[in-house]
């Protein structure tokens, strides 16, 4: 394997929204020798698959006088009045379930429209009014319409127009490339080694900056609505350096997954007045939430639909499945308000929704917790100070924005806003340091190491105690479905964490068979595991130390949410004797945010 | 077809007769041509046996394949569901999105579905293949927005609804290289390619971009939209429906008029920023 160094003023891993964003605004800010690092080809990063929306208050549209969720909206006054940055504060805490940092989401929300114009600018095809204005739609939980959207595809138009940007500055982009290990000098971030996908090369970046936006790990779930890529790897590199991990414990499963694939099916059938049922046929949303029904948020469908399969009311071989009936909406509504949902019915499953229902269940969808941040993007040790040259942005960061729950449309908005202030913090780092010199044994030892355990994975004769990769990603997948899904309890905890503490034991032992160094997916899939084993261990751990529920939390044992016990961020980090636990306050002003029970 | 025995994985091969039966079947056989620059004698094609279930797609199959039966088949992946356009590959002969064919629709009478890399482009290893050449054609196109003027609304520029519905869709392309494939010009030589003329397409009629004449001149060369054969492969092949052959007609029945079009667009430039142009765009 060939090694070299090359240097760079800052390093950015990851090209979905929050990664490009972090470039482009480092780049603006003065920093040219910026470089972006994918394991992927930049517009094949997840942020593409969103489909919805992206939430800014600007107030564009509203519902008419009189109207209820399914009356028309229609377009307000020009000066934005008809929405304001304090209701979406106050729509996020409360879907936060008191957990998210009243500082964080003051800058989400004070921020968007600034946001939102900026990509206007730079050319995204957002909807439009009449008069030429962006068009807004409703999401779950926002108490104004407040989505922008570029049809069923924004996070498409929205990565495109980042993307386009990135080639207007000529940014290096290293595309798949795969971030191996983080260098650390006195433990300040240093670089990184990065493995070259196409050809096997292995090579270090020296940077005294290094923003990690490398997205969800809900992937680490069996069935999932995430991109094949998201194994969590910035969070897997930060855990192991040593560094904790924040509210890992809440993962945000979504009622409407395609049946055996997990992909997503999006809200709006629900929202435009689909059903739910189980194997009888019955909406058995009547049991669980009889007045919101279908219409209940996100968590509580989730959890009502787990309850019905764990009472065997499940469809499919392994009865797993729900149905999500839209045949009586007719083809009108259908065919113009869901489309996309119309189209993946029929290609991924061969189903036609207008005649037939929809096999579903549950899927993992969004990563609440990760990485701990300063709302500037700078990544936090479990003391609270600054693990310095290090930030954080998007998914698998932790600010904490969403708290215990997301809100649809927020996660676009908040890895565009966290990515912009982790890109300008890099860059004041950067101009601050200056000429960067890191030790040259450092990264010859780093190197060498690194190239080392890369070596050592390869075929050898003997075939005893080796697994592979795919075998251990499977089982891993499996423990995380059954013992910490959406439903959980101390027994089910329990054996779950001592399954991954094997799975953990029996990584070292993974050999790749694949030989190659062109696209040796074996290889990359061999160090995704670690990643994804180490993340999902700090989600059990974490899922089993906090002892109550709280939005996407939902412990059996403890069903109801303890304030006094639990307002609390849990941080967890690895250390020789076991995870290490410490907690953080939540940033909130109780008197202006009373916690109040979400009910529905 | 020649089968080639593989040593990996110990799997590989000829699958004796396939059930020659009645619908539905219940195992389909991928037949997948193979490559592999370190060892281009080793194998040109393997054969592996997977289960048809109801929803199970081409990419999907080859996960399975790739977890169970040889861990050195190799194809690019993301999203699952068509929306990130890595997944192109030959599919029965054609450039499909493997995530989003179903395998019980692909298969033949006997069974089989043929699987290759993308055609007219070099094969880098089994099915990845190498996109540089498509890369570099979009990037020289110069896809972002051009902005001359530093005037930006305080908010949004306004952009009509029918201004919006004149680029017909073209925002909706994932960039797969499908239409690149299936174009005999981009295979026959320098070609700026349906996907870059597409989004040329898109920049000169977004009331945004500031440089349509300049934009209509560039393709207006040798290597344009000229070139285009109007053989309408790409706009046939598509998996996001997109009319990609429309767009490089309206490029050229624009291209007698772009200096008409310029001046309207310097025109519009005023109202583009509502009733109050307040803020200054800082360019970088
Ligand atoms: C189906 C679906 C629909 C959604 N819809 C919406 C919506 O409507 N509205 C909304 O607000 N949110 C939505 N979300 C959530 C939202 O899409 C994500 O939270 C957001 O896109 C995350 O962006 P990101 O920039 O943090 O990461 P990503 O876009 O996931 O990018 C991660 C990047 O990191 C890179 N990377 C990762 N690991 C490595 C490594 N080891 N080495 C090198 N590179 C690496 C990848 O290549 C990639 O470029 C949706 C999510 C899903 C699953
Ligand atoms: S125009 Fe269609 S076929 Fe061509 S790259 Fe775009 S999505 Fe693919
Ligand atoms: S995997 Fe994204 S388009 Fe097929």
């Amino acid at each position: 394997m060939i090694t070299e160094t090359l240097h760079h003023d800052i390093v950015i891993v990851g090209a979905g929204v929050a990664g490009a964003w972090a470039a482009i605004e480092a780049y603006d800010a003065g920093i040219r020798n910026v470089a972006v690092v994918s394991k992927v080809h930049p517009l094949r990063s997840h942020s593409t698959a969103a489909q919805g929306g992206i939430a800014a208050p600007i107030g564009n549209v509203r519902v008419p006088p009189g109207g209820n969720a399914q009356t028309p909206l229609v377009p307000a006054a020009t000066d934005g009045s008809a929405d304001s940055p304090e209701k979406m504060v106050l729509d996020t805490i409360k879907s936060g379930d008191w957990l998210s940092d009243q500082d964080a989401v003051e800058i989400l929300a004070f921020e968007a429209a600034d946001t939102l114009f900026a990509y206007e600018r730079m050319g995204t095809t957002f909807d439009r009014l009449p008069d030429g204005r962006i068009a807004q739609r409703r999401f779950a939980g926002h108490s104004a319409p407040r989505a922008a959207y570029a049809a069923d595809r924004t996070g498409h138009a929205l990565l495109i127009t980042l993307y386009d940007q990135l080639l207007r500055r000529g940014i290096t982009i290293y595309e798949e490339h795969y971030v191996v290990d983080l260098i650390w000098e006195d433990h300040t971030a240093a670089g990184l080694v990065v493995y070259n996908i196409a050809d096997g090369t292995l090579r270090a970046l020296a940077s005294p900056t290094v923003v990690l936006a490398t997205g969800g790990f809900a992937g680490i779930f069996a069935i999932n609505s995430n991109a094949l890529i998201n194994t969590g790897d910035g969070p897997g590199l930060v855990y192991r350096s040593g560094l904790p991990l924040m509210d890992m414990e809440f993962v945000q499963f979504h009622p409407t997954g395609l049946y055996g694939h997990g992909v997503l099916i999006s809200e709006a059938c629900r929202a435009e007045g689909g059903y739910l049922r189980n194997a009888a046929g019955e909406r058995f949303m009547v049991n669980y939430a009889p007045s919101a029904m279908e219409l209940a948020p996100r968590d509580i469908v989730s959890r009502a639909e787990q309850a019905e399969l764990d009472l065997g009311h499940g469809h499919g071989p392994d009865k797993q499945g729900l149905w999500l009936d839209l045949t009586h909406l007719g083809a009108h509504i259908i065919e113009t308000r869901l489309p996309d949902i119309a189209e993946i019915s029929r290609r991924l499953a061969g189903v036609d929704p207008l005649t037939q229902m929809v096999p579903i269940q549950p899927t993992a969808h969004y990563t609440m917790g990760g990485i701990p941040t300063d709302v500037n993007g700078q990544v936090l040790n479990e003391r609270g100070e600054p693990a310095l040259g290090l930030f954080a942005a998007g998914e698998c960061a932790c600010v904490s924005v969403h708290g215990a729950n997301r809100l649809g449309a927020n996660s676009l908005m908040e890895a565009s806003v966290f990515g912009r202030r982790a890109g300008r913090s890099a860059a004041r780092r950067a101009s601050e340091i200056g000429i960067f010199a890191p030790s040259t044994t450092l990264f010859n030892q780093t190197l060498g190491a690194a190239r080392e355990r890369i070596q050592s994975r390869f075929y050898s004769d003997s075939k005893d105690g080796h697994h592979s990769a795919f075998a251990l990603i499977a089982k891993l997948k499996n423990i995380m479905t059954t013992t910490c899904g959406i439903l959980r309890n101390e027994s089910s905890l329990a054996h779950g964490n001592a399954e991954m503490a094997a799975l953990v034991n029996a990584l070292p032992h993974i050999r790749v068979f694949d030989t190659s160094c062109i696209h040796n997916l074996e290889l990359v899939r061999t160090f995704e595991a670690e990643n994804m084993a180490l993340v999902a261990e700090a989600t059990l751990v974490s899922a089993r130390a906090r002892t109550e529920s709280r939005g996407a939390h939902s412990r059996v044992d403890y069903p109801e949410r303890s304030d006094k016990e639990w307002m609390k961020h849990l941080l967890v980090r690895r250390t020789p004797d076991g995870p290490a636990y410490t907690s953080r306050q939540v940033n909130i002003d109780l008197a202006k945010y009373p916690p109040i029970a979400r009910k529905y | 077809m020649t089968n080639v025995v593989s040593h990996r994985n110990g799997f590989c091969s000829i699958l004796g007769g396939s059930p020659v039966s009645t619908p539905p079947r219940s195992t389909a056989t991928l037949v997948v041509r193979r490559f592999d620059r370190e060892r281009p004698h080793l194998l040109e094609q393997t054969e592996h046996s997977v289960s048809i279930t109801p929803n199970k797609t081409i990419l999907s199959a080859l996960l399975e394949i790739q977890a169970e039966q040889d861990s050195t088949l190799v194809f690019r992946a993301s999203c699952r569901h068509g929306a990130c356009g890595s997944c192109t590959m030959d599919i029965n002969g054609r450039p499909r999105l493997a995530c989003s064919r179903l395998l019980r629709d692909e298969v033949n009478a006997k069974g089989n579905v043929f699987i290759g890399p993308l055609a007219g482009v070099a094969v880098v290893r089994d099915l990845i293949v190498d996109l540089s050449p498509f890369w570099k054609a979009y990037r020289e196109s110069k896809p972002w927005l051009i902005r001359y003027e530093n005037r930006a609304p305080r908010r949004e520029f306004r952009v009509r609804p029918d201004e919006l519905s004149a680029f017909e869709g073209a925002d909706a392309c994932v960039l797969c290289a499908a239409c690149w494939s299936a174009c005999p010009v981009t295979r026959a030589g320098r070609f700026d390619g349906p996907h870059a003329l597409l989004k040329t397409h898109l920049r000169v009629t977004d009331p945004r971009d500031e440089s349509p004449g300049e934009r209509l001149r560039g393709v207006a060369d040798d290597f344009g939209a000229f070139r285009c054969h109007g053989v309408l492969a790409c706009a046939s092949v598509c998996p996001k429906g997109i009319d990609v052959s429309e767009a490089v007609f309206a490029l050229r029945a624009s291209m007698t008029h772009a200096k008409a079009i310029g001046e309207e667009r310097r025109e519009r430039q005023p109202s583009l920023l509502g009733n109050a142009p307040e803020n200054t765009e800082k360019e970088p």
